[in-house]
């Protein structure tokens, strides 16, 4: 059997299989069951997502903090690397992505 | 997209249940039936099919209308499997089965409606989920490289690669 037959017949299998296997679809009651216990989860995922965020935003300003106490040159030093090495990559960046398109045209 | 379905997901994503109630009735069969063929089991595929759907209603606002609605929420089932898999992996329960194990709860309920389990059925179910999973979206779904790439996180060339040792390794079996 060819890739072309063994294909063919696989597609037959999986039509047939989609033909004799029964619906699942749920009741309206349990799809509103099913939509409550997601907004519970939905909930959960936005105060952890919360949680995360603000226990990493205290813990940056902390580190900033104390690095800018003890060593400002490093925050300054940092800034100027910032400032200078974002655009290049930014453009480096822009330019691959534009040559991509021109191969994809 | 249609307009009704575009618009469906519009208020979905505005908190409305309703409409995320019909888009559920509407494309519930749909990933299951997409399951089965991957996990070749009807229980599992249900259970799966649920949690997709769950992950679907807490992400609908991230869904940009970019891919079709369909090709996001197999994305989004893919991925459930995927995970399923790993979890299960690493907790190494006693009760994971292999996927020929896996296979036959779908086989008794084929065979149970008259339709013959084929020798290249049982050659497809030895695959590993890797392999399965580009061959249904490529040949059975219809899509391309380049979107079976994106359905499964991995690069073009990789699922190229996978199709080709996928039919490979089918073609072993049956010999």
């Amino acid at each position: 059997m060819n890739n072309k037959d063994s294909f063919y017949e696989l597609n037959n299998k999986f039509k047939e299989i989609d033909h004799v296997i029964p619906n699942r679809t749920p009741s309206d009651f349990q799809i509103s069951e099913i939509i409550l216990e997601a907004k519970i989860k939905k909930q959960k995922k936005f105060y952890i997502e919360l949680i995360t965020f603000f226990i990493i935003a205290i813990l940056t300003l902390a580190t900033l903090l104390s690095v800018s106490i003890v060593m400002p040159i490093v925050i300054i030093a940092s800034q100027i690397l910032a400032f200078s090495v974002v655009p290049l990559v930014f453009i480096a960046y822009k330019r691959s992505n534009n040559a991509k398109e021109r191969l994809v045209k | 997209m249609e307009h009704d379905e575009y618009e469906l997901i519009k208020s979905a994503q505005q908190g409305d249940d309703n409409a995320f109630a019909s888009l559920y009735k509407r494309y519930f069969d749909f990933v299951y039936k997409y399951l089965i063929k991957i996990t070749m089991n009807t229980h599992l595929a249900e259970e799966i099919t649920q949690e997709a759907l769950t992950k679907c209603y807490i992400n609908l606002n991230y869904y940009n209308g970019k891919a079709k609605f369909s090709t996001w929420l197999i994305t989004i089932a893919t991925n459930t499997y995927t995970d399923y898999l790993r979890k299960r992996k690493r907790e190494r329960l006693f009760f994971w089965q292999k996927t020929e194990e896996r296979s036959t709860n779908l086989q008794w309920h084929i065979t149970n409606e008259g339709v013959e389990w084929s020798e290249l059925m049982e050659g497809f179910s030895k695959l590993e989920d890797e392999y399965k999973m580009p061959l249904i979206l490529k040949h059975y779904y219809g899509y391309s490289y380049d979107e079976v790439a994106d359905i499964l996180g991995v690069k073009e060339g990789t699922v190229k690669s996978r199709v080709h040792y996928g039919n490979q390794k089918l073609r072993k079996e049956l010999r």
